[in-house]
Parts: C-alpha cells; sequence; structure tokens
C-alpha cells in the first residue's frame, strides 16, 4: 500500500462535500412550513428546489397512481361509419371475450369474430382505411397507436392547468399512460380530469309525443317477453327489499304508481310543471312495467335513482334496442341524481333521462375557449356554476344553422355521453358563443372548462388499475418508516462500538457515510423514495455491515495467528475483499432483475439496493481501508483496538 | 468484545437433524398451501380492489361486515359481506378487499367508501380525504402480467445467479447454493402459508431480498471453503467445510443479528405497510443464515463425495 495516503484523503473529502452540497436542498426542503412553499411556488423558485431534493414516493406523501389504457373496442366503434346491429354485436362479444381472458389481445379476438360473424369490414370504415379486411385492421392499429400519443400530450395539457407539482405522466408500452400525481388530496376529481374524454356532443331532445311513443313501444317489448318482465318485477322486489324489508313488493308497485302519475306528484325548482307531461296515464304497473319506473317531472322525464340501474339493464337489451334503432332514438341521462319531495313529504334522489336523436349534430372538435364561471342576473343560472363555450367559425356556422330550424325545439349538451342540459332554442344563435349549466359546484365546472380547452381525447380510455394513498396515511408511514430507520441505525451503530471498540468507530463512519452517499446519489438522480426504498436503505445498511464485519473478522484471525497490526490489516483486507465481491455481486444480480421487473415501487426498491451496494463496497474496500493504514503508517503502533 | 471463541462444531455430522428440520417446515408448508389450495395472493396479482379507511372511533368489523351486506350502487345490489373484513393495524382502521367483479360500476371503490361514509355518519372525519387510507384498484389484466412478470423475475434472477457462481467457483457450488435458496423461498412462503398472509408485489420484492441475503451468506461460507481446500490438503472434505463455517461463523452471526435486529426494529416500529415486507425480510434472515450452513454445505459435501 502506498505511503502517501493524501490523494486518497482528497478524493474522500471530495466526495463528503459533494454529497453534503447534493443533500442541502432536500434538508433545506423539510425545514419549509407550508407558507414557506406557498410562497416558494408563487416566487416560481420552488420548482428549482424540488428538482433538486430527493422525492418522496406516492406511498409517503399521498396520491394517485393511474394506469390507463386505451378502449380499443371503443375506438374501433368510434371510427367506424353505418355502424349496424351487426357490427355493435360484434364488438360486444369481442369485449366480453376479452373481459373473460383478460391475457387475450384485442386485434386477434377481434379478427377471428370478424370471420365468425362473417362481417365485412369495408363496409363499415372509409375508404381510406384501405379496401380488404387486412388493410383495415392495420390503418386502425395504426390509428391506436397514434392515438395514445395524442391522448399523452392532452393528458399532460389537463394536469398541467389541474395545478398538481411535479405530476408524471408517461407512456408505458403501446398502449398504456401511467399518471402520478403526487399529494392530491381530492382523488375523484383528479379521476374524472383524466378519465373524461371531453368528447362534447349537442343532440336535438325528440318531442313528448315521439318520446311518449317509445315509451309504450318498450312498455309493450317488455310486456311480451317475459324474461324482461320477470327482469322488471325482480328488480322492482329487490328495490322493495333493500329499502324497505316490511314492504311486500306489490304494495311498493302501487305506492310508487300512485306517486308517479299524480297530476303534481313532484315539485321541483327548476322544471317548470309543464304542459306536455309525458306518462300521466292512471296505468298499473302490468300494463306498463317499464314506464312506471319513471317519474314525470314537468315536462321532463327523471328516474328514481333506485331503479336507474334496471331501466339501464332494460334499455341495453337487444328487444328495445331494435325499437331505439327503429324509431332512431337513444335515452341518455343527465350526470347525477338531484333531490325532490315527493308529495308524501319523503326526498326522492332522481336522475333525468332523455330521448335524443340517435346522432350528434355537432360535435365538440369546434370548441375554441371553454371557462367556468358564475351564472350572471337574467341567465338560467344565476349564482350557479357554468361553462362558457367559444366556437371556431366553422362550429359557429354549424351551430347557427342548427338553431336557426329548430327553434322551439330543446337541444341537449351531452359531455361524454350524460346530458348536462337541455334547455329550449329561443332565438337562432350566431356567433357561436354558448354556455353550459349543470354542475355540482365551480370546481366541477372548472375542471370541465380544463378537460374542453385541452381538447377531447381521440380515443377513451379507461382505468386499469390505481393506487390511492391518503394523506394520513403517507405521512403515517413517513414518521414510522424513519423513526424505525434511525432505531435500527442507533442499535447497529452502537453494537458496532462495543463490539469492535476503536475499529467500531471506523466501521460507524463507513455506515453513516454510506447512508449519506446512497442518499446523495438518489437525489442528483432526481429518484423517488418509497417506503419499499426505505426498506432497501435498511438492507444497505445491514450489507455496509457485513462487509465491515468480514475484513474485521478477518482481520481479527490474523492478529490472533500472531502477526503485527500493519500485515493483520493487509492480509485481512487482501482475503477479506473476494468474499466481499463475490458475496456483493450476487446480490447486484437480484438488485437488477428486480429493477428490470419493476414497476413502480419495486424498481424503487432495487434503485436503493443497488447504489447501496455499490457505495458500500466501495466505501468497505476504499475508505475504511484508507483510514486503517493511516493508524498503521503511525510510527509504534503495536496494538489494534479491534 | 468477541461473542464467538474459536468453535469446531460439527456441522456435517448434523446435516440430518438439519435434514428433519427442513423438511419439517417445508412438509407443514405444503399441506397449508394444499389445504388453502395455492399461496394467497394479494391483489396485485388476481385483480380487486382493495379499500383502507379511517374511523375516527373504533369500530366493529362485524358492524362494516353487516353495512357492507347491502351496499347499494345505481339502485344494483350487492353483498359484499363474505369479502375480507379486517383491522388494519388499528381498531379504527378498516380494510376491505373485493374481488375483481365482470362488471363493476364506475367509480366502483369511490362508491363503496361514500356508502361507507354514510352508513356510520358518527365516526367518520369530517373531511373524505381524512377518511381514506388508501385504495388499491387492479384490474385482472395487470394482474396475470405481473404474476407473469414476477415469475420470469424470479427463474432469470435464479438464472443469472446459477452462472456467476459456476464461473466463480464449481458447478457443484451452485447447484447447492440455488437448493438453499429454493428453500429458503419454500419456507417462506410455507410460513406465509400457515400464518395466512398474503403475498403482494412488495413480498415479491422481500422474497428477492431474501434471496439476495441468503445468497451473501452462502458465498461468505463458500469462499472459505474454496481457500481451505487450498490450504488444508490434509483434512477429509467433510473436515474442511466444517473448518470453514466454523471459521466464518463469528462473522455468520454477527451480521446476521444485525441485520436481524434492523428488521425486527422495522417490524415492530415500522408501520402498517411496510409489516408484511418486515416479516418476511425476518423470516428470510433466519432462513437465509440456516439454510447457508444446512442446506447448502451438506449438499456441498454430498455432491463431491458422489464424484
Amino acid at each position: 500500500m502506498s505511503k502517501n495516503l493524501t490523494p486518497r484523503y482528497i478524493i474522500i473529502g471530495i466526495i463528503l462535500v459533494w454529497a453534503l452540497v447534493t443533500l442541502w436542498p432536500s434538508v433545506q426542503y423539510q425545514q419549509l412550513s407550508s407558507e414557506d412553499i406557498e410562497d416558494m411556488r408563487e416566487s416560481g423558485t420552488l420548482e428549482t428546489l424540488e428538482n433538486k431534493i430527493i422525492k418522496q414516493g406516492l406511498d409517503l406523501k399521498g396520491g394517485i397512481y393511474i394506469v390507463l389504457e386505451v378502449d380499443l373496442p371503443t375506438l374501433v366503434t368510434t371510427l367506424a361509419i353505418n355502424k349496424d346491429a351487426k357490427f355493435e354485436r360484434t364488438v360486444n362479444d369481442v369485449r366480453n371475450i376479452l373481459a373473460e381472458n383478460p391475457q387475450r389481445k384485442f386485434f386477434t379476438v377481434f379478427t377471428e369474430k370478424i370471420s365468425e360473424n362473417g362481417l365485412r369490414l369495408p363496409r363499415y370504415y372509409d375508404v381510406d382505411y384501405g379496401a380488404k379486411a387486412e388493410d383495415i385492421l392495420n390503418s386502425i392499429r395504426e390509428q391506436a397507436d397514434d392515438a395514445i400519443n395524442r391522448v399523452l400530450e392532452i393528458l399532460q395539457n389537463r394536469v398541467d392547468q389541474f395545478g398538481v407539482s411535479e405530476p408524471t405522466i408517461q407512456k408505458q408500452g403501446n398502449r398504456r399512460i401511467i399518471v402520478e400525481l403526487a399529494g392530491i388530496q381530492d382523488s375523484e376529481r383528479a379521476r374524472a380530469l383524466l378519465q373524461s374524454t371531453a368528447h362534447l356532443e349537442f343532440f336535438l331532445v325528440k318531442s313528448p309525443e315521439v318520446t311518449n311513443d317509445i315509451l309504450s313501444q318498450i312498455d309493450k317489448a317488455v310486456k311480451g317477453n317475459e324474461e324482461l318482465e320477470a327482469l322488471a318485477a325482480a328488480v322492482a322486489g329487490e328495490q322493495a327489499q333493500t329499502e324497505d324489508g316490511e314492504l311486500a313488493v306489490s304494495n311498493d308497485q302501487t305506492i310508487s304508481i300512485s306517486e308517479l302519475f299524480g297530476e303534481d306528484g313532484l315539485s321541483s325548482e327548476d322544471a317548470d310543471s309543464g304542459d306536455t307531461a309525458v306518462v300521466v296515464d292512471q296505468n298499473i304497473f302490468q300494463e306498463r312495467p317499464f314506464s312506471s319506473m319513471l317519474r314525470a317531472l314537468g315536462n321532463n322525464i327523471a328516474v328514481p335513482e333506485k331503479n336507474l340501474y334496471a331501466i339501464k339493464k332494460i334499455i341495453n337489451k337487444p328487444e328495445v334496442q331494435d325499437k331505439l334503432s327503429l324509431g332512431n332514438g337513444r335515452f341518455l341521462f343527465a350526470p347525477e341524481a338531484e333531490s325532490f319531495t315527493t308529495n308524501t313529504g319523503l326526498e326522492e334522489p332522481l336522475v333525468y333521462m332523455y330521448y335524443l336523436e340517435h346522432d350528434a349534430d355537432l360535435t365538440g372538435g369546434v370548441i375554441e375557449e371553454a371557462n367556468a364561471t358564475i351564472g350572471g342576473q337574467g341567465s338560467s343560472a344565476v349564482g350557479q356554476p357554468i361553462v362558457l363555450l367559444d366556437m371556431n367559425s366553422e362550429g359557429a356556422r354549424t351551430w347557427s344553422r342548427i338553431t336557426g330550424a329548430n327553434i322551439g325545439r330543446r337541444i341537449a349538451i351531452v359531455l361524454d355521453k350524460k346530458v348536462h342540459m337541455a334547455p329550449s332554442i329561443r332565438t337562432k344563435i350566431t356567433d357561436g358563443g354558448t354556455l353550459i349549466e349543470g354542475f355540482a359546484n365551480m370546481d366541477e365546472a372548472k375542471d370541465i372548462a380544463i378537460v374542453l380547452r385541452a381538447g377531447s381525447l381521440p380515443a377513451p380510455v379507461k382505468i386499469i388499475e390505481e393506487r390511492i394513498v391518503g394523506p394520513s396515511l403517507g405521512a403515517d408511514s413517513v414518521k414510522a418508516g424513519t423513526y424505525s430507520v434511525l432505531l435500527g441505525l442507533a442499535l447497529v451503530l452502537v453494537f458496532l462500538l462495543v463490539y469492535y471498540k476503536l475499529s467500531g468507530i471506523i466501521a460507524d463512519f463507513a455506515l453513516i457515510w454510506n447512508i449519506l452517499l446512497v442518499l446523495a446519489v438518489l437525489a442528483s438522480l432526481g429518484a423517488t423514495l418509497t417506503l419499499p426504498g426505505i426498506a432497501a436503505l435498511i438492507l444497505t445498511v445491514g450489507m455496509s455491515v457485513d462487509a465491515n464485519v468480514i475484513i474485521f473478522e478477518r482481520i481479527r484471525e490474523e492478529l490472533r495467528k500472531g502477526k503485527t497490526p500493519r500485515t493483520a490489516i493487509d492480509s485481512g483486507y487482501a482475503r477479506a475483499l473476494t468474499t466481499i465481491i463475490d458475496a456483493n455481486v450476487t446480490t447486484l444480480v437480484a438488485a437488477l432483475v428486480l429493477y428490470q421487473f419493476g414497476t413502480g415501487p419495486i424498481k424503487g426498491f432495487a434503485t436503493v439496493l443497488f447504489w447501496g451496494i455499490m457505495i458500500s463496497m466501495f466505501t468497505a474496500i476504499f475508505v475504511t481501508r484508507t483510514i486503517f493504514n493511516s493508524f498503521t503508517e503511525r510510527r509504534g503502533l503495536n496494538k489494534l483496538s479491534i | 468484545m468477541r461473542l464467538i471463541k474459536e468453535t469446531s462444531i460439527q456441522f456435517m455430522a448434523q446435516s440430518r437433524l438439519g435434514l428433519y428440520v427442513s423438511g419439517a417446515v417445508i412438509g407443514a408448508g405444503i399441506i397449508s398451501l394444499i389445504l388453502a389450495g395455492g399461496p394467497l395472493l394479494s391483489i396485485d396479482f388476481k385483480g380487486g380492489t382493495l379499500l383502507a379507511v379511517h374511523f375516527t372511533d373504533p369500530v366493529d368489523v362485524n358492524d362494516i361486515r353487516s353495512a357492507m351486506s347491502t351496499v347499494s350502487i345505481d339502485g344494483q345490489p350487492f353483498d359484499f359481506s363474505k369479502t375480507e373484513i379486517k383491522q388494519f393495524g388499528s381498531t379504527r382502521d378498516i380494510s376491505v378487499r373485493i374481488p375483481h367483479l365482470d362488471k363493476e360500476p364506475a367509480n366502483f371503490a369511490q362508491r363503496i367508501i361514500a356508502y361507507l361514509r354514510k352508513s356510520f355518519p358518527d365516526k367518520v372525519p369530517e373531511v373524505e380525504s381524512d377518511f381514506i387510507l388508501s385504495i388499491e384498484k387492479v384490474g385482472p389484466k395487470i394482474g396475470s402480467e405481473l404474476s407473469n412478470k414476477a415469475i420470469l423475475a424470479i427463474i432469470s434472477a435464479l438464472g443469472l445467479i446459477l452462472f456467476y457462481i459456476s464461473i466463480r467457483f464449481e458447478f457443484n457450488f451452485a447447484l447447492s447454493a440455488i437448493a438453499a435458496l429454493a428453500h429458503d423461498v419454500f419456507v417462506t412462503v410455507g410460513i406465509f402459508s400457515i400464518m395466512g398472509y398474503e403475498i403482494s408485489l412488495p413480498i415479491i420484492a422481500a422474497f428477492l431480498t431474501i434471496v439476495g441475503y441468503s445468497l451473501n451468506d452462502t458465498i461468505v461460507i463458500f469462499d472459505r471453503i474454496r481457500e481451505n481446500v487450498k490450504s488444508m490438503k490434509r483434512l477429509t472434505y467433510t473436515q474442511v467445510v466444517d473448518h470453514s463455517i466454523n471459521d466464518s461463523l463469528s462473522r455468520t452471526i454477527i451480521t446476521s443479528v444485525t441485520t436481524f435486529i434492523v428488521v425486527l426494529v422495522l417490524w415492530l416500529f415500522g408501520g402498517e405497510v411496510i409489516n408484511l415486507f418486515a416479516f418476511a425480510m425476518m423470516v428470510g434472515v433466519i432462513v437465509g443464515t440456516y439454510s447457508s450452513i444446512f442446506v447448502a454445505c451438506p449438499l456441498v459435501v454430498r455432491l463431491h463425495a458422489g464424484k
């Protein structure tokens, strides 16, 4: 070993200074109060600081981790034109198969079903997609790949406007996007923001007469069909049981029917009790099994929330769908239930239901600007949150044509297949301006404005994995994690000191140095510290101790053989070295495999473990060795405190 | 200070005892696994929803269970009383695990949480975000992908390790080390099954760490054997192995004890989230240390004799 140790000390010194400088911002950040953080956010200096600190993972800080996947069956349907029942049945079959066998690939199953059902693809897709089924499938696949990139961009945009610090949005594979939002409190709002396709459509509402007609047609279809009748009765029965076990099924039905068909059975503030009440006949349940589950609200129809499931189920039955497609119409619902008081004084949550033209008259690609505000005097939503829309010139032209041609009719403003409002058209609107109301609160209106501004998603996405850690669990975990790491560390430090005496100080130094260095590396890599990461840090403590124990035990052995401290250290180190390398490299292999395998938390674990092993090897071989050598350099050392 | 004086325990003579101990533990594990129909996998691998919520006052699991029997979402009734409902770290915190349903309503987890909040109005925090401790929801597709990945990870880790040891030592050593690792994983999975603990993604990470730790321990002894075989030409192979274990015994014990202290502290005070992880590590430290001496070494001796 070289006698001149100065260069080695200089290297050690430089590394130590680097580690402390790198860790300083993290220490600084810990000292900040939440007001300080807010101040820094305003002055724009927060981001610079946050880039330099060790990030805390969602499990420590609380937050949301969501994996989104492009919904291919819906994308295929959206892209298709001239859709008919056969096409929709095929897509539905594919959906069901995929639900049962999640492992299978969409396009394989789709191809299979196409040939099985004898579906002629070129009928359904524009010539641009190709003339042969194969070409069409390939172009759809390309569209899907392209869609994910645009989805990524749009989500990025939305999240940026939402105002979260350090959001991570990244693509995983071809069809998935991972979104991590740390420190967010309102998970439902974030989900809505991400998942909303922001698909804005304007549908004309069918006239009350036509609506009345379709309802009686459905009544007939349900009545003539034993299965559907049983379903309606069963659901009504279940309701009776869940709502009130005492009431007999038939009783409950009679009550609801008399409530339903009473002339002013329900009162409501914003629905003027109208001239064209839809379902007002004094029919009994047996005669009108479908419409008896509905309520009349002025000139609107509404569904009691508890009946919603049954109604949707009946609407989705093929027999009913056939009737709807004959009438070229569709049913859509309001986003949320509203509470109304019945004449018996009970509060009942009702969801508006609308019968609309099947095809949209205008879709939302034409939106140029969207802003949330409070409805002013004279508008229909005084003091309510509303969103003001501005359309581009093309949209404004279409909008003006539609409104001009349909004065007196109602038009439904539909966002993501939910009807927000259905006002009557009073005059022709020529400037492309319009407004949407019907939001639960201002936050919701703001979020909708964000998604409308950021543009609609080219393909619908669905959440396939979701992990939410509430802020309190996160805080508890940090506290418990930090506390146990410090306690464990303290115990080990004391043990080493007692067991190896003065040499224990060297081992302790090595241990602290290791942890500092691992943290510094994490900070400079911009890595995220998760709970498993803390566990890996603890394992690193073990590895670091082990390296020193191997060396010290070897030195002790050599001393027992009667060697001088200096030769004992030299040969102890030499013999321990291969052991340490072999033992660490194998663990390193495990860490690398974990990293490769890794999703979020495991990756965090592997990162810390990898650097922990590398650094502890360096420390044991280079740093402690140097310190030992400087002891033995001193003349007259004939006893080693080990 | 010195805890371990120079020892000359004849470990190899005791290897039969090791066989019985390992056999008994693994046997019990296998019986438990058969009775339970395989290891208890978390939603990470099976898909499903896991909720943890915080009440302001202690709640009875049975009250939650009866409330969960009539969950109504948009009029669609659900009976979740058969799902796994248990305390989560304290009497105020409850976790509910619901297997994946084919047709889940939108915002499924949030709707259930809203329902629970409504069902116990006196015992819930005012703000919803204080009520939610965590929500995990894994789709079945992700679940099956993760299990494939986990299996792939373990196999490739073992393969790489086998390769490395074969190069650095000899093939016999590699085989014995792998057998010891397989032993460790079997024992830990068996103990998890006996305790009724479930295997989640972090637990797989713990298993791999155990593999790493146990290997580390085995290699240190192997390294001694490799060294002693050269210098102790007069001794039989069994004696050399015994000698090597004794030589490194002090190190083995000190390292195991310090690591054990750290994971024990983590297990006791680390919090609910990390609790099972720490438990797996604790089992791993004990089993890993044991298997280096009583599984890997006797196998090396046997394989050597068979040559």
